[in-house]
């Protein structure tokens, strides 16, 4: 069925999203535009980040209660919703982050040394 | 994942534009103008609409659309096959109705809670024969108990006439006391409620009337609160109305005016043998039924009364051997809905049954569905549908289905709900109306999900274990297990519908055999009224009495007589089926002692005419003439029953009867008439002549008159009949008009409603069987058509055809009926005390529901298998 085909294709990608969202969160609680410029700087500006793809996984990742949200004021003083992790999410966190190594290595094997 | 509070789409929009704004000064900080820094922003941002979607799509529940596909899948699949799904439809919203129809009473007898103020803390305590219940009694009662924080009585309902402007009518008068509607909790709609001074003696005689009473004879007039009516020939002052919606709680439904009980004795003379009071008790805080019961126990042992226990709520008092009666306590709404109870429950595993045979029929139907939807559903699977899905999906059909029957079925019961409430609770008074109220909804709802479920699941074996491979290479669908569960289903159709009918016909005999009884009398152009006269009080009790109701009743005879239309009249104080009557303690009859037991007698007062009008034989001896009258020889008339228990060896024309304190001589016998009901076998009687009528026996002040119409129809004469006795005194009581033959049927009526509410039962799961039996014949065909050509081609005859088809449903027919009479041998125990005439394991009852069943499942597999004989070889075998 063709739906599901997309639902598991975008569930791949909002998976990664999620993980490096709730990694960023690690230290201390910030606001969607600065997730978005820290996943980006941290990356060394190798992932870009959709910011219209960013709001609505940080909405998903709040209804499953791993983050937490609440309107605060930015650094230049502008009014912004702030995200911070939650027990749950910390533990999905490290989970994830387990799976994602794993997963790194196996098809690291696969593709072998040289290539890339 | 339900319970967040949500978030607004405002909100979400607020949010990115923060994200933009921040952005843009991050840009600009970077040293972008303010122009390009906004742009870029926004180029970077993509497409809001969509996020603004997709944080649409994210609230929704996955579960939920998924739903919304099945059902709208479900839907067009169902509209795709009206003929299936409206006999599918139409079943469940058969079996459904009756189940909705049953438990609308069963919401409104015992379930939902009586409409008086905090209903769970009110009991009733019920004594019999009340009349005897001694005042020492229920003065004891109110002084002592502790369990009880109130009481108030009611006694009633007594016929009275009421006179308005000069026009009499009958009115039926209930006394209460005078707190009686504050313990309920009840407030009058008009005026005011009775007060404790209206019950002292000598207090101005007042009276509350009902609504309806208020309605149908004084239009609605609020200025006749404080006006006073003539009721029963005496002036009583209207003080209140009753609220519209108020019912008494043990006296049935019609009654009209109340009196103060507590203003006894004599404020409204009572055209009723005996006065029974009901007490109605407030249960202290925290006080159960039980425990008050335990404490009217004690009281009433040290008073010095011996109290036997003759069930768990009911205890038999006597202080002396003439001071003996019966209590009963429990809750109220469970001693109101009394007997009903039984038929309740009954009715209700009744309708189980009912619903049970639509279930597997609908299963069937489902099944049979399926076999032309193997391959749909194997293209889903081939496609990477989940089973749990198809499961899903199957389910959702059903249970769809049986909600859409649920809404016929509520259809149904709203339009059968007076039936049912005639059916099962005409006599509980406070169900007047049944309500389909949220808990009926409910309930309906619940039965459809559960029913549709139920189905659903008996459907699915086979449908979701398809082998690919058979399907796409063509030929007969490669699905097992799924003819075993049909012909399972259709076997346990038959053993609930086998039960059915064997109990249906169990009561339609019952109700038979009582309507054919011979009753000793000839019911047709009876026209019977009770009449009692208007008395002065001081003539009441007095040793003049006699004389004077002796006079006043010939009086009253002598003018029906000459009504044109009446071919004989006659009176008699206890008519056939009328119960209660004065008795005649430890007679003797020639000297002889009765049978050793301590005996009474009940002895009825008849004016001549009357055994003539009623055509009862008199077997020996003569009947009554107007010889019989005061001073002369006093003599009385026995019946059958009375011979056979005192003097069974010889004649007993001229025998002396001795009570306690008279003398007769017996100068005739009739054949027996059944005194209560047709069930029980009649009671010993002594008739005597009205005229000879000694003071003592006066106990009662009504007669029942018996008129011999011409005419066939009898109520023709009534308006003559009240024309003429009215005309004496328009005080007089006239009540309880109607023909001995509405008489009689009242006296089989719960026979006769039981009768035709499991033949309804029965003839519903009747008619699903046969459609289940015809259901799996035509299946068998279809599956086998091929197998049935080869063997036509082969050279099998016709008959041979229709034997192969119709044993495989004719088969689970048989051994559903060999189950059935298992369930069947159980089940008629529950209905073992309501069968009369006949035996509840009834050899020829059995045989015929059996022959009934196969009848109908031959009738419904000749269509199918004569298809069959008429396959041709060629086609089937082409169609490969």
């Amino acid at each position: 069925m063709s739906t599901r085909k997309e639902q598991e294709r975008v569930a791949l990608l909002q998976g990664t999203l999620d993980l490096l969202i709730l990694r960023t969160l690690v230290f201390g609680a910030q606001h969607g535009q600065g997730i978005a410029r820290a996943i980006e700087q941290q990356s060394e500006d190798t992932l870009l980040v959709d910011h219209g793809s960013l709001y609505p996984a940080l909405q998903r990742l709040e209804e499953r209660g791993w983050i937490d949200a609440e309107w605060g004021v930015s650094e230049n003083n502008r009014k912004a919703r702030f995200y911070e992790l939650t027990k749950k999410g910390r533990k999905q966190l490290v989970a994830e982050t387990d799976n994602w190594r794993r997963m790194a290595a196996a098809i690291g094997r696969i593709l072998g040394p040289d290539e890339a | 994942m339900w319970p967040f509070p949500r978030r607004t789409d405002d909100d979400f929009h607020a949010e990115i534009e923060a994200h933009l704004a921040i952005e843009t000064e991050r840009l600009i900080a970077e040293g972008l103008s303010t122009e390009d820094a906004a742009r870029a922003a926004a180029r970077r941002f993509g497409n809001r609409t969509s996020a603004q979607e997709r944080f649409y799509e994210s609230r929704r529940i996955l579960w939920l659309d998924e739903l919304r596909q099945d059902v709208r899948y479900a839907w067009r699949a169902l509209r795709r096959s009206p003929a299936f799904a409206s006999v599918a439809v139409l079943t469940l919203a058969l079996g459904i109705g009756a189940n909705t129809a049953i438990f609308s009473v069963v919401n409104a007898v015992l379930l939902r809670p009586l409409p008086y103020r905090d209903p769970g803390s009110l009991i009733l305590i019920e004594t019999s024969p009340l009349n005897r219940a001694p005042e020492w009694l229920t003065s004891a009662w109110r002084q002592q108990a502790k369990t009880l924080s109130d009481f108030a009585g009611s006694s009633g309902p007594n016929s009275q006439t009421l006179v308005v402007r000069g026009e009499p009518g009958p009115v039926r008068s209930a006394l209460i006391t005078w707190n009686f509607l504050s313990v309920l909790g009840v407030t009058p709609a008009a005026g005011r409620d009775f007060t404790a001074a209206d019950a002292t003696p000598g207090a101005v005689p007042v009276a509350i009337l009902s609504h309806d009473l208020w309605t149908s004879r004084f239009n609605r007039d609020e200025s006749i609160v404080g006006r006073a009516v003539t009721v029963g020939g005496q002036a009583i002052t209207v003080v209140g109305i009753t609220p519209a919606s108020f019912r008494f709680p043990v006296v049935p439904p019609v009654t009209a005016v109340s009196v103060p009980l507590d203003m006894q004795p004599g404020v409204m003379r009572v055209a009723a043998p005996t006065t029974e009071v009901n007490v109605i008790g407030r249960l202290a805080p925290g006080v159960t039924a039980a425990a008050a019961a335990r404490e009217l126990l004690t009281i009433f042992r040290q008073r010095g009364a011996t109290v036997t226990l003759l069930g768990e709520s009911e205890l038999e008092f006597s202080q002396s051997d003439v001071n003996r009666f019966a209590l009963e306590t429990g809750p109220l709404q469970d001693r109101l809905a009394g007997t009903v109870r039984q038929r309740l429950w009954l009715a209700t595993g009744a309708v189980a049954f009912v619903l049970l045979v639509a279930c597997a029929n609908v299963a069937n139907l489902l099944l049979a569905r399926a076999s032309t939807r193997d391959r749909e559903l194997a293209v889903r699977t081939a496609l990477g549908a989940r089973r749990g899905r198809l499961v899903r999906l199957l389910l959702t059909e059903s249970v769809l289905l049986a909600l859409i029957g649920s809404a016929g079925g509520l259809a149904i019961a709203f339009s059968t709900s007076g039936l049912a409430r005639m059916l099962l609770a005409e006599r509980v008074p406070h169900v007047a109306t049944i309500a389909l109220d949220w808990w009926v909804l409910a309930f309906t709802i619940g039965v459809a999900v559960v029913t549709g479920v139920l189905c659903g699941l008996a459907s699915i074996p086979g449908a979701t274990r398809i082998r690919l491979t058979g399907m796409f290479t063509g030929g007969t669908p490669a699905v097992t297990g799924r003819s075993t569960t049909r012909r399972v289903l259709l076997s346990t159709e038959v053993a609930v519908t086998f039960a059915l009918v064997v109990g249906a016909a169990l009561l339609v005999q019952t109700f038979w055999n009582l309507s054919m009884k011979d009753r000793g009398f000839e019911a047709d152009r009876l026209l019977t009224v009770r009449v009692a006269p208007v008395a002065p009080r001081e003539i009441q009790r007095g040793a003049q009495s006699s004389l004077y109701y002796a006079g006043f009743f010939g009086d009253v005879r002598d003018r029906l007589q000459r009504i044109p239309g009446v071919a004989s009249a006659g009176a008699v104080s206890l008519a056939p089926l009328g119960g209660t009557a004065s008795r005649l303690a430890n007679i003797a009859v020639d000297g002889e002692d009765g049978p050793a037991e301590e005996s009474s007698t009940p002895i009825g007062f008849v004016t001549p005419g009357y055994l003539r009008t009623m055509r009862i034989p008199v077997i020996a001896g003569r009947d009554f003439d107007d010889g019989d009258r005061l001073g002369a020889e006093r003599v009385v008339i026995v019946n059958e029953a009375f011979q056979r228990r005192f003097a069974p060896d010889r004649t007993i024309v001229g025998a002396r009867i001795l009570s306690i304190t008279d003398v007769f001589t017996v100068v005739g016998v009739t054949q027996d008439v059944p005194d209560r009901s047709l069930r029980e076998a009649p009671e010993p009687l002594v008739m005597a002549p009205l005229a000879q009528m000694a003071a003592g026996h006066i106990t009662w002040a009504a007669l029942t008159f018996v008129l011999r119409t011409v005419e066939s129809d009898p109520l023709r004469l009534a308006p003559a009949v009240r024309r003429e006795i009215w005309a004496i005194d328009p005080n007089i009581v006239v009540a309880e008009m109607a023909t001995m033959e509405e008489r009689v049927a009242l006296t089989v009526r719960s026979e006769r409603d039981s009768a035709l509410l499991f033949g309804m039962f029965a003839v519903a799961a009747l008619v699903m069987a046969a459609i289940g039996v015809y259901g799996v014949a035509s299946y068998t065909l279809a599956q086998r058509t091929q197998e049935i050509g080869i063997r036509v081609a082969l050279g099998a005859g016709g008959a041979e055809v229709s034997r192969l088809v119709m044993m495989q449903s004719l088969w689970p027919t048989a051994i559903g009926i060999a189950i059935g009479i298992a369930v069947a041998v159980v089940a008629t125990r529950l209905v073992g005390a309501m069968v009369y005439g006949v035996t509840p394991l009834d050899p020829a009852t059995f045989a015929g529901s059996a022959f009934l069943l196969v009848s109908v499942a031959v009738a419904a597999t000749w269509l199918p298998a004569r298809r069959a004989t008429r396959t041709d070889p060629l086609l089937t075998l082409r169609s490969q």
